[in-house]
């Protein structure tokens, strides 16, 4: 009779594996700091993405997890509301949404699972009635194997904006705006302030709660002296030909129904969620691309989504998203030899106020503010990072939640087309 | 000033800019804020493949302040103003130092037929001094945004620009253009002219099923100018062909004694009007909506002067024909001719929709019908015999004018994998009404068989750009093609490349391919005043 002890001894060791990650790895502890040196460690942690950063001069330090309470208005805008939430057959289109989170209830078994987590995402806490990211910076350019990012072109741009048309829950009136083009909401990006070569661009553009509509963009170009309709199609292209792309902003932006979505697991990973450093603080010598802070263990769904849209950039991209918040801790895109090319890294900060300075907003619950994000081209070596506050911010506000257009400076009638003209110089 | 004292407060202005922004004392961003640039373009003309000359080396500084002097219903943060939201203040002056004039390069420039018409060399020192400067307040507005109505004015000296066409204008004509600037190698930004106008816009929102309507109109109350142009060998760049009145006016020998048009009216600078509201007023109005099924257009009506900057070949003289007109030229030496700029009406549309189910393509459209563009008529020759060749009456006739174009981001992986090319094309079309067989365009006495006007004029472009390197290398390919004369081809690229982020290089050429003889002064000017002007480009730009 042939002996049991190595097939149970393979289980013990491949359930062990899926337990605490690749041999020689444990649960990285706070006060721990992962470099290159250690970064195998915590392999099983990150996505691939964020282990190819650590091996290029990106550090974590890690500390403790520490929960994060979703406000109190999103929270009885789910209870009043989930229940009359229904997916659609094809699980492409909410039914019955109002406000707050579509399915607080997530069953593994759900044949729907991957495709409700996503429209939890799209209708994530936080950005529910308008958001702005103001005096922003970006840096674009080239990464050294030795010393710091040789920055190519560097953009500051004075508002990213979104005023969401339905799931309103604090600025009147709500919990939907006056929608007869069913918007679920628009977005303002610019006017582009510095390089001159740049200086006055604007874009616009409209996301519609049916799927069947296609997003509306416009751009108003200087050196036209006139605004311009853009093709929406492909938002994998990048942008201004740098290594973002519209899709991939805060690790998705596309449409939910434009992707096929694919559970792949929940497990426990790092990310950045209580972030020390705002203004970001890049990390020292090659791996200035990224930003260097805390990081801790968080409960994160994996999903994969592949797109649906003819000539897509990416095969598939992996999204890494916060059970607690809905939020992308990362995401990794891949190209279609199915090798690694991109990856989003996104900080969070979880406070309730931007900054120390007298006279900005104090929230009464905690809000998740953004310092930076990262995405970088692994196979061209090229990132392309950005960040608000900058060091030169006076107000020490530079992001706004749910607080209305006169506070955020961008009214309702500044997302037109009207407006772009009005605007432009 | 003299022309050396100019060159030094240039250059002095110069130093200090770049100074300044090597000391980050420029601010580029906040509620105030001073930017610009300096360049320098060189153009060698390369006619044929063992030819080459220079003909242009532009050196530009430009500067812009902006200033959020009033923002929150608040002057400077303190001082509250009723009925006020928001307003902006926008300076941009522009200085040009032109060196090709003090350089004077000898050899030969030619005209549309190929014959020598003399030098910038051949210049008196006084004219080239004359032309080798600009030092100008190009623009000058303020913005008003109202607090409790959905208004805002534009209040000052600047541009308009309308349609949804790329280089090319229907629409696009609030502004005349300048066309002593170079028109491939310089922006339609710095070719406009910009005029003190008031522009109006009101955000209506919803009109019934439309979304997204405003209606938008100007005022220019008597500033506005025709179409400035440049001859040979002034102007390198300029029209290919010397000055017309050259050999008319001045006494003997190299005038025949006219004191210049009648009534003192200037070749493409000044008609028999006076620039005040009561003479020179330009009106322009659009309104603007979106429909449900997403398609963006606009209704437009201009009442104008005729700028005469589209590529119409259309009269920019009449012959006097009148005896109490001809008694009156006749007894202050003035040419029996006049410069006219008739006021004409005109109604267009343009509409872009983005279709992304089926072809992920932006097309546009743009349309207009001009009333009453004059035109040169043959049967209507001028009395006086030394001119009845040469300067006819004119003909008002209406003319449709049109284009089609599509934008397409498109992914060839093989050349890009990052980036998608932009493929941009356009078609044109320009149908005169009711063309009399007697009109002819612009007349060379000595070719008066020429130019044939024709019924109908087209012209197709494509371009395709793309971004390598983030975004500091940028090539840029462009294509047009004349089907009606002969075939007539343009060609070009340019490549941009930042070598830092406020360093730019862009090299580029273009070649001109003309199979057809003779030459004509067809619409879009690819065989006519480009013909021989293939050219190749160097541009450094230090952006601040």
């Amino acid at each position: 009779m042939r002996s049991r002890r190595p097939f149970v001894a393979h289980l013990i060791a491949l359930l062990l594996l899926l337990v605490i990650g690749p041999a020689g790895a444990r649960a990285a502890a706070p006060g721990d700091v992962i470099t290159a040196a250690n970064a195998d460690s915590i392999a099983d942690q990150v996505s691939p993405g964020v282990l190819w950063c650590i091996h290029h001069g990106m550090n974590l330090t890690i500390g403790p997890y520490k929960r994060i309470v979703v406000p109190k208005a999103y929270t009885a805008a789910t209870e009043q509301h989930a229940s009359q939430v229904r997916l659609s057959d094809n699980g492409l289109r909410l039914e019955g949404y109002v406000a707050g989170l579509p399915f607080p209830s997530i069953d593994l078994n759900d044949p729907n699972l991957a495709s409700k987590i996503m429209w939890n995402y799209y209708y994530r806490p936080y950005f529910t009635d308008d958001y702005t990211w103001r005096n922003f910076a970006a840096d674009t350019g080239l990464l050294n194997p030795d010393a710091g990012m040789t920055v190519e072109r560097n953009y500051t741009v004075r508002d990213f904006g979104r005023l969401f048309y339905n799931g309103r829950l604090y600025v009147d009136p709500k919990p939907e705006l006056p929608n007869p083009e069913r918007i679920r909401y628009k977005e303002l990006t610019g006017p582009i302030l510095t390089p001159l070569d740049l200086k006055g661009v604007g874009s616009l553009s409209y996301r519609f709660i049916d799927i069947e509509e296609q997003d509306r963009t416009w751009l108003y170009t200087p050196t036209l002296r006139r605004v311009r309709r853009l093709s929406t199609t492909q938002r994998s292209d990048s942008v201004f030909g740098q290594d973002t792309d519209l899709d991939s902003y805060y690790g998705y932006s596309g449409n939910i129904a434009w992707m096929t979505w694919r559970f792949l697991g929940e497990k426990q990973m790092l990310g950045s969620f209580h972030s020390q450093h705002s203004p970001v603080e890049w990390c020292p010598g090659k791996g200035d691309f990224a930003f260097c802070d805390v990081w801790e263990p968080r409960q994160v769904y994996v999903i994969e989504g592949i797109s649906k849209l003819p000539q897509y950039a990416f095969s598939k991209r992996i999204l890494f998203i916060d059970k607690e918040t809905y939020s992308v801790l990362y995401m990794d895109a891949y190209d279609h030899a199915g090798e690694l090319w991109k990856l989003w890294i996104n900080q969070w900060r979880a406070v309730d106020r931007a900054s120390a300075n007298p006279g900005v907003t104090v929230y009464p619950d905690e809000q998740l503010f953004n310092p930076s994000f990262v995405m970088v081209d692994i196979q061209l070596r090229h990132a392309t990072r950005s960040w608000t506050p900058t060091k030169a911010s006076a107000s020490g506000e530079e992001e706004l939640f749910n607080v209305g257009g006169e506070k955020a400076g961008i009214l309702e009638d500044h997302y037109t087309v009207a407006h772009l003209i009005e605007a432009g110089r | 000033m003299k022309p050396g004292a100019a060159r030094r407060q240039w250059t002095l202005v110069a130093v200090v800019i770049l100074a300044a922004r090597a000391a980050n004392a420029l601010p580029a961003y906040g509620p105030m804020q001073v930017t610009g640039n300096l360049q320098s373009q060189t153009l060698i003309r390369n006619p044929d493949i063992d030819k080459y000359q220079l003909i242009q080396n532009r050196n530009t500084l430009r500067l812009r302040f902006d200033y959020d002097w009033l923002k929150d219903g608040k002057v400077i943060d303190k001082f509250p103003v009723p009925w006020i939201r928001s307003s902006h203040l926008y300076l941009l002056y522009r200085g040009v130092y032109d060196s090709v004039y003090d350089l004077a390069p000898g050899g030969n420039l030619h005209d549309i037929l190929g014959r020598p018409v003399g030098s910038l060399d051949s210049l008196p020192s006084n004219v080239r001094d004359g032309l080798k400067y600009e030092n100008v307040l190009r623009e000058a507005f303020i913005d008003v945004d109202f607090r409790d109505i959905p208004l805002s004015l534009r209040l000052g000296r600047q541009q308009i620009v309308w349609g949804e066409s790329d280089n090319f204008r229907m629409l696009d004509r609030a502004n005349p253009l300048d066309l002593t600037w170079h028109q491939l190698y310089e922006s339609w930004d710095d070719l406009r002219r910009p005029l003190w106008m008031i522009k109006a816009l009101w955000r209506i929102g919803y009109i019934g099923p439309l979304s997204d309507a405003f209606l938008e109109t100007y005022w220019d109350p008597g500033d506005w100018q025709p179409a400035k142009q440049g001859f040979m060998p002034e102007y390198p760049w300029g029209i290919s062909s010397t000055n017309p009145l050259n050999g008319l006016i001045g006494p003997p020998p190299t005038g025949l004694g006219y004191t210049g048009l009648f009534r003192g009216t200037t070749l493409f600078n000044q008609g028999d009007y006076t620039r005040n509201p009561g003479g020179n007023s330009q009106l322009g109005v659009r309104v603007s909506a979106v429909t449900p099924q997403g398609i963006q257009f606009t209704l437009n009506y201009f009442y104008q002067r005729w700028a005469g900057d589209d590529g119409t070949d259309y009269a920019p003289v009449r012959a006097l024909r009148t005896r109490a007109e001809l008694t009156e030229a006749a007894k202050n030496r003035q040419i029996p001719a006049v410069f006219i700029a008739p006021y004409i009406n005109t109604a267009g549309s343009s509409l872009n929709y983005s279709d992304e189910e089926y072809t992920q393509t932006v097309y546009r459209l743009e349309t207009i019908y001009d009333f009453g563009v004059p035109f040169s008529d043959t049967a209507k020759p001028s009395p006086v015999p030394l001119f009845k060749n040469q300067l006819f009456d004119i003909t008002r006739r209406d003319m449709w004018k049109g284009m089609i174009a599509f934008d397409r981001p498109t992914w060839i992986r093989f050349l890009n994998r990052n980036s998608t090319f932009f493929l941009s094309g356009q078609f044109f079309w320009h149908h005169l009404i009711h063309k009399e067989p007697s009109f002819i365009g612009n007349v060379d006495p000595e070719v008066p068989s020429q130019d044939t006007i024709h019924a109908w004029e087209t012209i197709a472009t494509l371009l395709v750009t793309t971004f390598y390197a983030g975004g500091s290398i940028v090539p840029t390919v462009s294509y047009g093609l004349d089907p009606v004369n002969t075939y007539n081809m343009y060609i070009g690229w340019t490549l941009d490349y930042f070598l830092t982020n406020d360093f730019i290089v862009r090299v580029g050429q273009n070649y001109f391919l003309t199979p057809g003889t003779p030459p004509a002064f067809e619409s879009w000017s690819l065989g006519g005043f480009n013909r021989g002007r293939s050219e190749s480009l160097v541009r450094l730009t230090y952006q601040f």
